[in-house]
């Protein structure tokens, strides 16, 4: 049976056992069975269970069972448990009648399922507890009275919060019963807003006045602008991108006017953030007469805001003389989103200086516009270099087989810069299009000058295909030196396997192609997954060495196949003082592997690393052999 | 109450602003300027607590520590040994004895010189913590997933709000680079309509258990404190296994199994895509070993295993084209032209995240992963989970936050916190 098949067969085995384990546990006994639990049961673990399935069903009949255990001090919580779950009346019933009668850690429990229930009724017992001298009780009760909210408990918190303990737990509180009471609050908001409460209350203060003023926030927000408190302007920042409301862009945008640089740059924070194009206007002016620095906010804000009618002011920005504007500039047109803005680009790259004109090419590109291929073909043949190669730019990145050709043309530029953009578009059109992009590579191969041809010769090994490599193998004997150099190089450096016979040709000749050839077949026989015909590659290639880096090649390739037949070959070259260390550091790379193969290759590994640990040139080598001795045992 | 809740749609509005424009904004002088090529001074550094120092935690807290301008102060973990290894390790880093070490994670929040935390505690302590500091009026960044059950989530969500605090989930594949690109195609049309949206969970095999364990010896409150470990759960009498991460992981008590595990990244990174972050989909049901949920525009988002590329990935869909993504870096996509030139980096480091998460706490922006959105994306994988508990179609209304009629499904959706602590 296939590991595959057994795999499949456990995982059905493990859902099925998952299926049941979950019903088990949100399933059980019914309601009345789990009742007589609670009431006769003195076993922990029974009425733990029982507990947790009436938080899954229980009813109204559960309650007087669960309300006896809300006094237990590991089963309280497992009450609530089951009590906070019930619409049930008299679940609340329960809770309030037990705050009296409960020890302390209870109470605060108590308390915070009134408030999860939101019990109305409770908003008196609260109160009291607000006093509680246990502070975990009176928060908890202070939380509570938040959360139910109402005219009740927002004057019982208020009266409590006067005497100045536990400032923060009464602010929280006030400020969820305001924003989730009926009606309006903003005095009470207002009034949390000031100094005399901690930064997170009036923070959030700051928040509910604008969010449930919000006609009133422009001036609430302006007011903040204008303060000392940076953080407080900061926050000012967030909401003005988030409070709803048609109108409020303009209004906040017409705050601009009267800032300090300071003010308006995060006034501009805000404004990007709220992404709303009600805004542009005042922000287009500020981007024209603003300090610098509010300037290049101002045009970072258009990234989210501006239209296609920005840009040519952004693109007079990108080919102006301010390096930070145009920065700030390009990255606005590359982020902006409304419709039009990539035939504006293409327009206003037409008319542009060639730097400019460049930049607007990269800008589509990033942009991933469908129009940025088709406008870089077009400037493909501009008369400046600086556009020619920001064209080629686009081509290596969007580029297909379809336009090999054109780039394969600019290969016999004159301009060397064109020339090398040309190049690396290429290679990336090869090697993303692989087999699509051989047709025009061999065509115009046929009839390249040397130059254009080395280069065509390298593309043949990103292709990689079997035709590329056929295509390939004449060029290794070219006349040309150059063509014969890259073609080689190529070989030597190609993907797959197939590559390997006509390596291992080469490398028995004594020509000059021999070194790089056995290179690239030692390379390719490392690679080889299957391991006898990765030993039989690495012996032959063994058997063509004539230098210690060819020696060195194969001995590190040894070193990543833990086999009986590597840890004999590395050993004989253990003594060896050309190679020696080396061999002694593939062995080691493959000892911890091949020692767990059987109980033989574990003691001839033994053997080779007691060898090395005692003759080995390096004290580091010698160390590692000898720690790895150690771990064998 | 309408007020409150539907301005949290605008409120998403800045988030995925923020995330990159928050350091393109020309800073004017400020003590605590951004990303400084040098060190900033020690006063004017962000004082760090790190609540947790397991494996994450200690991984995270390199990744603060990697910043120029945050301080570890105190570290925190109820097991003695993590904990003085997690103090010896920040004092070497920075050659000073000045961090403290603590069991209770509280005198970290009553420290008024402690300005942020980074919570990575187990699943089960993830809101009740990140509540305790919002309430102490910290700034948090909060390790995955945000909560156990979905109410405490919202409950993390509206006390963030409430109290103007900074809160980034650890859902940090909104901040690395092939997520995002992969987002972007979504984003901007060139996979058309979206039509399903595939989130790989941590594996079938992870059996949500319930189980209560025989009790054992209960360690000294030094070598590990099992009171602090439960939190707001449910006691029971202490067993070695619990706190270990392989069992704690698969109990419906600790956590949210392979959903949650693996879902609050992939799933979230599905909603980013389904544009989605102030929703979430309207029913959800089985299909062989899949758990799917239906948006309203259609989408589906398909909880499953089996898609390519390490870890947590994910494949998104439309009539028009796909992209798949995943940890390794790896990206394939229907036309590949889509793709472009363009290779990634594998892996999923937390340094842009946490960076982030610092330029907010000093712009006061919505960070990338903020408590809103990572409550919507940890909602989907809960009402998934029920879905799964329950073995039936449940319908979800993300409006009210609720199974419309499904009372026992309505059930699962809370748990009661354990005294002290309250949600």
């Amino acid at each position: 049976m296939s590991c595959t098949r057994l795999s499949a067969i456990a995982f059905f085995c493990c859902a099925a056992l998952f299926s049941a384990a979950a019903q088990a546990a949100d399933s059980g006994p019914p309601e009345p069975e789990l009742i007589a639990t609670l009431e006769t049961s003195t076993d922990w673990q029974a009425r733990y269970e029982a507990c947790y399935q009436l938080r899954r069903m229980g009813t109204a009949a559960s309650v007087p069972a669960l309300a006896k255990l809300l006094n237990d001090e590991h089963l309280s919580h497992m009450a609530r448990y089951a009590l906070e779950a019930m619409d049930a009346p008299e679940a609340g019933a329960a809770l309030r009648d037990a705050l009296g009668t409960v020890d302390a850690p209870r109470k605060a429990g108590i308390a915070s399922s009134l408030g999860v229930r939101r019990d109305n009724e409770a908003v008196g017992a609260l109160t009291a507890l607000t006093q509680d001298a246990d502070a975990a009780v009176a928060e908890s009760a202070i939380a509570a009275l938040g959360r139910i909210g109402g005219p009740e408990a927002i004057g019982a918190l208020l009266s409590g919060a006067a005497a100045g303990a536990h400032r923060m737990a009464y602010g929280d509180a006030l400020l969820d019963a305001g924003t989730n009471s009926p009606g309006k609050h903003w005095d009470l908001f207002k009034d949390l807003m000031s100094n005399t409460w901690p930064e997170p209350v009036r923070l959030g203060a700051f928040r509910a006045l604008a969010v449930s003023a919000p006609d009133h926030s422009p001036k609430l927000i302006g007011e903040v602008l204008s303060g000392d408190d940076v953080r407080m302007r900061d926050f000012a920042a967030q909401l003005v991108a988030e409070v709803p409301g048609k109108g409020l862009t303009r209004k906040y945008a017409a705050l601009l006017a009267n800032q300090p640089s300071e003010g308006a740059i995060t006034l501009l924070r805000g404004l990007a953030d709220r992404g709303d194009a009600q805004a542009r206007k005042a922000v287009l002016e500020l981007a024209k007469t603003g300090a610098p620095e509010v300037q290049l906010a101002a045009l970072q804000t258009l990234s989210s805001i501006g239209t296609a009618a920005d840009v040519p002011m952004l693109t007079a920005r990108i080919g102006g003389e301010a390096a930070d504007q145009a920065e700030y500039a390009r990255k606005s047109l590359a982020a902006l989103r409304t419709d039009g803005v990539d035939e504006a680009i293409v327009k206003a790259s037409k008319k542009s200086a060639p730097a400019t004109r460049a930049a607007l090419l990269e800008v589509l590109a990033e942009r991933g516009s469908s129009l940025a291929l088709p406008t870089a073909l077009e400037a493909l043949s501009a008369k400046d270099s600086v556009v020619r190669v920001a064209a080629f730019g686009t081509v290596s990145q969007l580029g297909t087989a379809s336009e090999a050709e054109a780039t394969i043309a600019a290969l016999a530029s004159e301009d060397e810069a064109t020339r090398e953009a040309a190049s690396k578009a290429l290679g990336r059109i090869c090697a993303r299009e692989q087999a699509a992009a051989l047709p025009p590579v061999q065509t115009a191969l046929a009839s390249a000058e040397p130059a254009t041809a080395a280069v065509l010769v390298r593309n043949l090994g990103r292709i990689g295909s079997a035709e590329a490599l056929a295509a390939l193998l004449p060029q290794v004997d070219s006349a040309q030196p150059d063509v014969a150099a890259a073609a080689l190089q190529t070989l030597s450096e190609w993907p797959g396997q197939e590559a390997r016979p006509h390596l291992l040709a080469l490398a028995k000749t004594d020509g000059p192609a021999r070194e790089s050839a056995l290179k690239g077949f030692v390379r390719l026989a490392r690679a080889e997954t299957d391991a006898p015909a990765k030993i039989a590659a690495l012996q032959e290639a063994a058997a063509l060495t004539k230098s210690k880096q060819d020696r060195w090649q194969v001995i590190a390739a040894w070193g990543t196949l833990p086999d009986p037949a590597a840890l004999t070959a590395l050993t004989a070259d253990l003594s060896d003082a050309e190679v020696g260390n080396e061999a002694a550091s593939a062995l080691i790379n493959i000892a911890t592997e091949l020692a767990k193969r059987d109980e033989e290759s574990k003691q001839a590994v033994k053997a080779a690393l007691e060898t090395i640990a005692t003759q080995a040139e390096s004290q580091a080598v010698r160390d590692r052999a000898a720690k790895l001795q150690a771990d064998l045992g | 109450m309408a007020t409150h809740k539907t301005s949290r749609r605008a409120f998403l509005r800045g988030a995925a602003a923020s995330a990159a424009g928050a350091a393109l904004f020309p800073n004017i002088v400020r003590a605590e300027t951004l990303g400084n090529a040098q060190r900033a001074g020690a006063n004017s550094r962000l004082a760090l607590g790190v609540i947790g120092m397991g494996g994450r935690g200690v991984q995270v807290m390199h990744a603060f520590m990697a910043q120029p301008d945050v301080q570890v102060r105190a570290v925190c973990d109820v097991f003695g040994d993590r904990r003085a290894n997690a103090q010896a390790a920040v004092h070497q880093s920075y050659n000073d004895t000045d961090c403290s070490a603590h069991i209770d994670f509280r005198e970290i929040l009553d420290r008024e010189d402690i300005d942020i935390v980074l919570i990575a505690t187990g699943d089960n302590w993830h809101s009740g913590v990140s509540l305790c500091a919002a309430r102490a009026g910290k700034d948090i960044y909060c390790e995955k997933p945000m909560s156990v059950t979905l109410t405490e989530s919202r409950a993390v969500a509206d006390t963030m709000r409430r109290l103007g605090r900074v809160y980034q989930c650890g859902t940090q594949r909104r901040s690395i680079s092939h997520f995002r690109f992969a987002v972007r195609l979504a984003h901007t049309g060139r996979l058309g309509n979206l039509t399903e949206l595939h989130a790989e969970e941590a594996g079938a095999f992870q059996v949500l258990n319930y189980d209560v364990l025989p009790q054992e010896p209960q360690p000294e409150r030094d070598v590990f404190d099992w009171d602090m470990w439960l939190g707001p759960a449910q006691w029971r009498p202490y067993n070695v296994e619990y706190p270990k991460r392989g069992y704690w992981s698969g109990h419906v008590d600790f956590s949210g199994g392979s959903i949650t595990e693996w879902g609050s990244h992939t799933g979230d990174i599905c909603q980013w895509a389904n544009q989605a972050d102030d929703t979430g989909p309207t029913k959800f049901w089985q299909e062989g070993d899949r758990y799917i949920g239906q948006y309203e525009n259609g989408a589906k988002l398909i909880l499953r295993t089996g898609l390519r590329f390490g870890t947590c990935p994910v494949k998104i869909v439309g009539d028009e084209g796909w992209v798949e993504t995943g940890d390794s870096g790896e990206i394939d996509a229907y036309p590949k032209s889509l793709l472009g030139d363009r290779l990634f980096e594998g892996g999923y480091p937390p340094d842009n995240h946490v960076r982030a998460f610092l330029d907010c706490v000093y712009t006061r922006q919505e960070p990338n992963a903020n408590a809103e959105i990572a409550h919507r994306s940890i909602s989907a994988c809960h009402v998934a989970n029920i879905c799964k508990r329950l073995g039936r179609e449940i319908a979800w209304d993300p409006a009210t936050e609720t199974c419309p009629g499904d009372e026992e499904a309505n059930r699962l959706l809370h748990r009661a916190y354990r005294e002290p602590w309250y949600l």
